[in-house]
């Protein structure tokens, strides 16, 4: 028998197996009443079942449309917040910096790079949101990069996955500061380099931004130290285990330090003088 | 087997059931059925459309004679004249089947006719009871129940078999 015959024969037995199957239930149905609650009853259990992972389906692809609904509620909440805090400033009553001298925009992104050593992030926000090179890019894991250059729309970063992006971080809230850059090889390993040799740190750390740079606000957790090595017998280097996974980050924050223009003009003329 | 002497040794068998389920009154926590033994080691010329229609006029006059529940015998009986073929392939393998080599137990062994018999007896029995208590007898009497059943029934088919090879 050919495979295309044999298909139909298959489909010919399915169908009516199907056909009789009901005729039967329909039978069993009638016959008896007891038999017709239970039939209904399974019947009821089945669609019930049915509809349920429908909307578990329907859900899961909703998900992305809730969490862009949210994160709209999230960004004009804060502008609230920030607005309300202007005012209490204004009216002379004492409030606490809950912004801690920056500002907060938050962004989607549009096309992020892994697999390169010089790795790069592409944002959703530009010029016409606010947005300028020097910004930080972070989420509630961790810092993501900085941005490097801005069109009208778009935002160009260069990610914390780049040989040549390194963050200030500090190990615990009150610990050494030393530069954290990435170490090239995985996705969620990085590396505190250039301390001296008397300093080490305890396996388990948690490692935040230091805050003493004028791009990103200080303990945001980073992640948590690893091994402890030598390099050329000068210097101590730590591994750090991140916590963001950067294969699955969509939704950041970019933050902007206030006054950044005139830490930046008193920097040029201290070097100028 | 000649396909007349199957309808043959069938339809006896179907008035043996008839008479056994009018006649014989079991504890509730036992049935014999042998048609599920009968479907499933029917000559595989006979195709399964066909196969099915047997069992579903079967087991309706099993059900409308012996005054059961309409329907509860064809709703259990249709699933193993189904998988039929799928069994033989697991159990005798593809070229015997291909081949539409009759079945019995000198040429292909006790052991895969058995095989054959017990899982319809099984998919027979899981449908039979639980439609049959319709939720309204406990698991565990469910179970005792397929279990009795499924043997008792296995151990007169197989005697059956002999019989009827002798």
């Amino acid at each position: 028998m050919t495979k295309g015959k044999r298909d139909y024969s298959i489909l010919v037995s399915a169908a009516l197996f199907i056909g009789l199957e009901i005729a039967a239930f329909g039978m069993l149905s009638y016959g008896s009443a007891l038999h017709n609650v239970w039939i209904n009853r399974m019947s009821h259990r089945t669609v019930a079942t049915l509809w349920g992972w429908e909307e578990t389906v329907k859900s899961y692809f909703a998900l992305r449309k809730k969490i862009e609904v949210v994160t709209r509620e999230n960004e004009e909440l804060s502008g609230a917040v920030r607005a309300l805090q202007n005012e209490l400033i204004k009216a002379g009553i004492d409030t606490p910096d809950v912004s801690e001298g920056f500002t907060y925009t938050p962004a989607t992104i549009v096309k992020m790079s892994r697999n390169n050593r010089l790795n790069y992030v592409i944002l959703d926000k530009g010029s016409r949101d606010g947005v300028e090179p020097g910004d930080g890019i972070i989420t509630a894991c961790g810092v993501i990069g900085i941005v490097d250059a801005v069109d009208e729309h778009l935002s160009y970063g260069q990610s914390t996955m780049n040989l040549n992006s390194s963050v200030s971080a500090r190990i615990g809230h009150s610990g050494i500061v030393g530069p954290l850059s990435w170490d090239g090889k995985s996705n969620d390993k990085a590396r505190i380099s250039n301390l001296p040799l008397h300093i080490t740190a305890e396996k388990g750390d948690t490692v935040y931004t230091s805050g003493i740079s004028a791009v990103f606000p200080g303990d945001i957790p980073l992640g948590i130290t690893g091994d402890v090595s030598i390099v050329n017998g000068a210097t101590n280097m730590i591994d750090v285990h991140l916590f963001q996974d950067y294969s699955s980050v969509r939704y950041v924050t970019l933050v902007k330090k206030v006054g950044k223009d005139e830490i930046e003009n008193l920097e040029e003329y201290a070097n100028t003088h | 087997m000649r396909d007349s002497a199957f309808y043959f040794i069938f339809a006896v068998t179907a008035i043996l059931q008839i008479l056994v389920n009018v006649f014989l009154h079991l504890p509730a926590w036992l049935t014999i059925c042998i048609l599920p033994a009968l479907i499933a080691l029917a000559p595989l010329r006979i195709r399964t459309p066909f196969l099915l229609i047997i069992a579903f006029i079967t087991a309706f006059l099993t059900d409308f004679l012996t005054s059961g529940i309409l329907g509860l015998t064809v709703v259990s009986l249709l699933p193993v004249a189904f998988l039929r073929n799928f069994l033989y392939k697991i159990f005798i393998g593809k070229e015997s089947f291909t081949r539409k080599n009759d079945i019995s137990s000198k040429k292909h062994g006790l052991l895969r006719i058995s095989g054959i018999l017990v899982v319809s007896f099984l998919v027979y029995f899981l449908i039979f009871v639980l439609a049959d208590s319709a939720g309204t007898r406990p698991l565990l009497f469910n179970g005792l129940r397929i279990l009795c059943s499924m043997t008792a029934s296995y151990v007169i088919s197989l005697i059956l078999i002999k019989f009827i090879a002798s």
